[in-house]
C-alpha cells in the first residue's frame, strides 16, 4: 500500500505556519512610538522644527499682553517641546485635547503653572491615556489664541502632529 | 492507500466522541471565561468613560476626588457633606467661570436616584463625544413640582407624561419616609444616553428643598395635606451636594482648582474629571489584572485536562496506532497525528467558547443593563479576542507535543507486537 508522505508535509507545513505567525504576534514588539527613530535631543532631524524652551514661553506677559520678538517668531511655526500631559475630556481611550505643562503638578508648595506656561494641545488622532503618561516630547504648530480669560488676552495652543516619550539625553 | 493526518485525527476523535466533547468543552469554558472577562472590562470602561465630558471641574465638600466623582456623576456612594449655597454662588460668579450646574443628591424614587438641579443642567451637561441629553418626550421642568425622568426609569415603571410620582428620602428601594404630601408630575422623559442619567430623575432644586422644608414642618402633623405649592418657588436652596464648572479658558483650570481647594471659608474639593477617572482606572486596574491572571489559570487547567485525557487514552490506542503503522505510517506521522488532534481539540474548544460567549451575552446583556447600567459591547471578535484565541490554540498545540512524543517513542519500541 502506497501512501503520500508529501500530503502530510503540506498539512504540517501549513499548521506550522499558522502557529509560527501566532507566536510571532506575541514576540514581535507592538507598534509604538519607540519604533520610530528618536530625534536627537535638543534639535530635530527636520531643520524647520525647533525646540522651544519653557523659559522663552514664560516671557509672554499675559498681564500686560506683550510678547517679545524672539518669542513672536515661534508663533505659527512648528516646534518641539518636552513636558507632561494632563488629559481633558471624558473618553480616556481617545483623548483629543490635553493640557501640556512643564512639571508634574505634584508639588503643592508652589503655585500651579501660570497661563503662559500651559499649552492647550489638540491631537487629531485620539490618544490613549497610557500613551500620555510620563515625560513626553510633542511636536506641532504653536499658536496664540484669543481667550476670554481675565488672566490673559490669549492662551497658548498647539496642534500636535507627533507625541513621543521623552528619553534622558546621555550626560 | 491515501490518507491525511487531519482526516485520520477526525475519524479517531469521532470514535471517542464523549472524550472529545468533554475535552473541547473544558477548553471552551476557559476561553469563554477569558473573553467574557475582557468584554465586561471593555463595557465597564466605555460606560465610565462616556459619562461626562465638557466639564472642567467638579466641586463638592472636602472629600477624596475619586469619592466625589463617584457620587456626583456615577451616583455611587453618598456625599459626606454638602457645599453651602453661599460658596456655590461665590464660585458661579467667579470671573474665570463661564457656567455652573448645581447637583443635589440624597433622595430616591423606587430605587432610582433623584437629582436636584436647575435648567443649567440641560444646557451644559454633556456626555460621550460632547452629546447633550435630549428629550424624547415632553420638556424640562418648569414649575417646582415637575420631574424629568431618564429612559430606564420610564421603561421600568412605564411612566408617561403627566403622571404623578412620589419621591422618597434615602436611596433604598423601600422607604418608610415618603414625601407623600408633595407628588411630582412627569414633565419630560429623556432619550437613552447609556449613562447614569438614564437611571435618574431630575427635579428643580427649589422643589427638592421645599420637600425637605415641609418634612421638617410636617413631622408629627396628623391631619390633612399641607399644600405648600406657593412656597416652592420662593425658597432658596441652603446647600447643594456638588457643582459642575465650565471655565472661560481651559488653561486656567489649575488656578481655579487651586483656589477652590484652598478656599478658607469652606472645606471644598475641586477635581478635574479626566485626571480623577484615570486615578480610578489605576485602582481598578489592579483588580482587572487579578481577574485576567485567574482566567489564564483556568485556561491552563482546561488544557491540562485535555492533555491528561490524551495521555491516558494513548495506552488504549496502542493497537490502533500499531495498525496505522502497519499501513505505512512512519513514527513521525504518528507524532503529527497526536499533534493535529490536540490542535483540533483546541480549535473546537475556541469555536465552542466563542459560541458560549455570544449566547451568554445574548442572555445577560439586558440584565446587566437593568441591574448595573453596564452596557457590555456585543461585537464581532476584535484584535484582543483574536490574540486570546491564537494563544489558546498555540498552547493546546504545544501541549500536544507531549502525547505526540510518547506515541513516537512507543511506536518505535512496539512495532506490531505490543509488549506490555
Amino acid at each position: 500500500m502506497q501512501h503520500k508522505p508529501s500530503k502530510n508535509f503540506v498539512w504540517s507545513g501549513g499548521l506550522g505556519l499558522i502557529l509560527l505567525s501566532t507566536a510571532l504576534a506575541y514576540l514581535l514588539p507592538q507598534k509604538s512610538f519607540m519604533d520610530e527613530p528618536l530625534p536627537q535631543q535638543g534639535f530635530s532631524q527636520d531643520a524647520s522644527v525647533q525646540v522651544l524652551s519653557w523659559k522663552l514661553l514664560q516671557q509672554y506677559d499675559f498681564k500686560k499682553k506683550t510678547i517679545p520678538p524672539e518669542l513672536r517668531d515661534f508663533v505659527g511655526q512648528k516646534i518641539r517641546l518636552p513636558g507632561f500631559a494632563v488629559p481633558l475630556g471624558g473618553d480616556l481611550n481617545s483623548i483629543r485635547d490635553f493640557l501640556f505643562v512643564p512639571d508634574q503638578l505634584a508639588c503643592i508648595h508652589v503655585p500651579p503653572p501660570p497661563p503662559n506656561l500651559v499649552l492647550l494641545v489638540h491631537s487629531g488622532k485620539g490618544q490613549n491615556i497610557n500613551d500620555l503618561r510620563g515625560a513626553l516630547w510633542i511636536e506641532g504648530v504653536l499658536t496664540l489664541s484669543p481667550s476670554t480669560s481675565q488672566y490673559g488676552a490669549a492662551a497658548w495652543e498647539l496642534e500636535a502632529d507627533q507625541i513621543m516619550p521623552y528619553k534622558q539625553p546621555p550626560s | 492507500m491515501k490518507y491525511s493526518v487531519i482526516g485520520l485525527s477526525l475519524a479517531s476523535m469521532n470514535n471517542r466522541r464523549l472524550c472529545t466533547f468533554l475535552c473541547m468543552f473544558s477548553i471552551a469554558m476557559s476561553v469563554a471565561l477569558l473573553i467574557g472577562v475582557q468584554r465586561i472590562r471593555e463595557g465597564a470602561r466605555e460606560s465610565f468613560n462616556n459619562t461626562v465630558s465638557g466639564t472642567d471641574l467638579i466641586v463638592g465638600a472636602r472629600t477624596g476626588p475619586v469619592q466625589l466623582l463617584l457620587y456626583s456623576v456615577f451616583h455611587m456612594g453618598n456625599p459626606p457633606n454638602n457645599l453651602s449655597w453661599h460658596s456655590y454662588q461665590t464660585f458661579s460668579q467667579h470671573p474665570e467661570v463661564a457656567w455652573t450646574v448645581p447637583l443635589s443628591l440624597g433622595d430616591s424614587h423606587r430605587g432610582f436616584r433623584v437629582v436636584g438641579t436647575d435648567e443649567q443642567f440641560f444646557r451644559y451637561f454633556r456626555y460621550g463625544q460632547e452629546k447633550q441629553p435630549e428629550f424624547c418626550n415632553g420638556q424640562r421642568f418648569i414649575s417646582a413640582d415637575d420631574v424629568v425622568i431618564g429612559s430606564d426609569v420610564a421603561k421600568k415603571f412605564s411612566y408617561q407624561l403627566g403622571m404623578k410620582i412620589i419621591l422618597s428620602h434615602g436611596i433604598s428601594d423601600v422607604s418608610f419616609h415618603d414625601h407623600d404630601d408633595t407628588p411630582f408630575r412627569v414633565s419630560g422623559i429623556l432619550c437613552k444616553t447609556g449613562t447614569p442619567v438614564d437611571r435618574s430623575l431630575f427635579v428643580n432644586l427649589a422643589g427638592l428643598d421645599a420637600i425637605h422644608h415641609d418634612m421638617d414642618h410636617s413631622h408629627g402633623a396628623s391631619s390633612g395635606h399641607h399644600h405648600h405649592h406657593h412656597d416652592k418657588e420662593d425658597i432658596q436652596p441652603s446647600s447643594v451636594s456638588a457643582m459642575l464648572i465650565g471655565l472661560r479658558s481651559r488653561t486656567t483650570v489649575f488656578h481655579v482648582q487651586r483656589e477652590i481647594n484652598h478656599y478658607t471659608q469652606e472645606a471644598l474639593t475641586a477635581l478635574m474629571p479626566a485626571m480623577t477617572l484615570s486615578e480610578l482606572w489605576d485602582i481598578i486596574g489592579i483588580a482587572e489584572v487579578a481577574m485576567f491572571i485567574v482566567s489564564l489559570f483556568v485556561v491552563f487547567a482546561g488544557i491540562l485536562g485535555m492533555l491528561s485525557s490524551l495521555l491516558t487514552t494513548l495506552n488504549e490506542r496502542r493497537r490502533e496506532l500499531a495498525i496505522i503503522r502497519s499501513l505505512g505510517a512512519s513514527p513521525a506521522d504518528l507524532f503529527l497525528l497526536l499533534l493535529s488532534e490536540s490542535l483540533l481539540l483546541g480549535l473546537g474548544g475556541c469555536l465552542m467558547g466563542m459560541l458560549l460567549v455570544y449566547v451568554a451575552l445574548w442572555i445577560f446583556h439586558p440584565l446587566a443593563e437593568s441591574w448595573w447600567g453596564l452596557s457590555i459591547p456585543v461585537h464581532l471578535p476584535n484584535m484582543t479576542d483574536a490574540l486570546i484565541l491564537g494563544g489558546v490554540l498555540l498552547l493546546s498545540t504545544i501541549a500536544g507535543c507531549l502525547p505526540g512524543l510518547k506515541a513516537y517513542r512507543q511506536s518505535l519500541s512496539d512495532g506490531l507486537t505490543i509488549r506490555i
